[in-house]
């Protein structure tokens, strides 16, 4: 064993020594076969040439990897081009039902039936009622709209934006929503005032919530349309506020043909702004002056 | 192909995007620059989601205002950042994008819930799912109704990287024969027909491929 060991360590030494000598008279020759590591602008070089090739490895990849989709059907085949014939009024009607959530809905109707109950309750004096309505009605419709603009993201108010309905016509939609449930629950309550006897005008009782409730909502469509939803709220909100102080005001009350005049112009105000607000919007393919303004 | 013709638009007191001719051909063209580049301003102009003070948009030659409804249902757009209606299902929202747009085919949805791999939330409520999740159900409403032309402004930002890669793919296959446009930060992660590079609200290099 010890022989055999000594005879390799020999055999090591001198394949050591050759191997050393062979890489001392190569050394010279090899020199130019040595390459520096390349810098950083050389490789960024280099990538930025064989960017398109890789591109083009990419995209006949792509095209292998997509050509059994192409032979069986159309990956996009199901989705339907959209075809604009479909828009109408009524749909987008339908559709904004859909931004209001249930809860929204049974919130309406405990509203409804505590108005009601409140209406007809005998132990409440009709002056309460008359005061009760004008600011239930138009509250409710103004935080009912206030209500579908709860995302205030932008990005989904674009999003609503890049659709055929114009956002003044979306706007004009929900209001209408509002305006005729406020009025259906106004009708309500004042018919069940009316039935468990108070005694009041039931004419002049409607006009007394219906007119501020209009005004509220011919405001409201004006002033979005010509300056957008916040000044729409603030001048509304201004204007209903100064219309209730008006009311408080005991001559009014006392004076049935001048408290009919109030109530009558506002009314009247109030249908000629929606109107004329409706009509524009109309005209104008429901863009307004202000494309982006929701 | 979308034409824009010296646009300038004013985003606030010391900064304007501003960009003179451009052609955006079918294909996938990706917008790259960095924050602050104008890219998501510019993408809104295209989207039509905002108008320009000067010049014009041009779809296949025709100008964008003279059938800015017909347009707008041949544009998908995914902002950069929305926030849904919190307590609408996935399927709701979906149904309520696709009406808004005209498109009353349930064909439609279904498709995108497969393509977008929505099927199994589709009952559930945005604000029950992910971010990831809702940024998908966001993109998926984008392709409903087949749209010429889809604009996404950081499209795939919140998404796990295994689906980013499967919907890039997705992406490439539809800009096959409709138009897609991008911004995106790592333009060389895309097969790109179109690189356009922004800087300080002006384009600053335009390649096509």
């Amino acid at each position: 064993m010890e022989y055999n060991h000594g005879t390799n360590d020999n055999a090591k030494n001198t394949n050591t020594a050759d191997e050393e000598q062979l890489e001392q008279d190569l050394t010279p020759f090899l020199q130019s076969y040595v390459a520096s590591p390349p810098k950083q602008e050389e490789t960024d070089r280099l990538i930025a040439v064989l960017r398109p090739h890789f591109k083009l490895a990419l995209q006949r990849n792509l095209e292998k990897d997509s050509s059994s989709v192409d032979n069986n059907d159309d990956l996009f085949a199901n989705l339907q081009p959209t075809t604009t014939n479909r828009l109408s009024l009524l749909h987008l009607l339908r559709l904004q039902c859909y931004v209001y959530h249930a809860k929204f809905f049974i919130a309406t109707a405990a509203m409804f039936i505590l108005l009601i109950s409140v209406a007809s309750s005998n132990e409440i004096r009709a002056s309460w009622l008359w005061e009760l309505f004008p600011w239930t009605i138009p509250a409710y419709m103004g935080a009912g709209l206030l209500y579908s603009f709860r995302s205030s993201n932008n990005g989904m108010r674009k999003l609503e934006m890049v659709t055929p309905y114009p956002p003044q016509l979306q706007f004009m939609v929900r209001l209408f929503l509002m305006y005729v449930v406020s009025v259906v629950l106004g009708l309500g309550g004042s018919l069940s005032a009316y039935v468990s006897g108070e005694e009041l005008s039931l004419m002049l009782f409607i006009l007394n919530w219906l007119a501020p409730a209009t005004l509220v909502m011919g405001m409201l469509i004006a002033i979005q349309y010509r300056k957008g939803i916040n000044s729409a709220y603030r001048w509304s909100g201004s204007v209903w506020l100064l219309y209730m102080l008006m009311n408080e005001l005991s001559i009014m009350k006392v004076n049935t043909s001048l408290y009919l005049l109030q109530n009558g112009v506002a009314l009247t105000v109030g249908i000629l702004l929606a109107v004329d607000s409706v009509v524009k919007i109309i005209r104008t393919d429901g863009y307004g002056r202000k494309v982006t303004s929701l | 192909m979308i034409t824009v013709r010296g646009i300038k638009k004013k985003i606030s007191k010391d900064f304007h995007v501003e960009i003179g001719e451009l052609h955006i051909r079918q294909g996938l063209c990706v917008i790259s620059g960095a924050s602050g580049s104008g890219k998501s301003a510019f993408l809104e102009l295209v989207a039509s989601a905002s108008d320009p003070d000067e010049g014009e948009l041009l779809w296949n030659g025709v100008p964008y205002k003279q059938h800015l409804g017909v347009l707008r249902s041949q544009i998908g757009y995914v902002p950069s950042e929305v926030i849904s209606y919190e307590e609408m299902t996935t399927e709701k929202l979906l149904r309520y994008m696709a009406g808004l747009k005209g498109n009353l085919s349930t064909q439609s949805i279904e498709s995108v819930l497969e393509l977008f791999r929505l099927v199994d939330i589709r009952r559930r409520r945005m604000n029950s799912l992910s971010v990831g999740m809702q940024r998908r159900i966001i993109l998926a409403q984008a392709f409903l109704g087949a749209p010429s032309i889809i604009v996404m402004d950081e499209p795939l930002k919140h998404i796990d990287p295994f689906e980013a890669e499967r919907l890039r793919t997705l992406f490439a296959l539809y800009a096959r024969r409709n138009t897609i446009i991008i911004a995106d930060d790592d333009p060389n992660a895309w097969i790109t027909n179109q690189h356009l590079t922004m800087k300080s609200g002006k384009l600053y290099d335009n390649t096509t491929y």
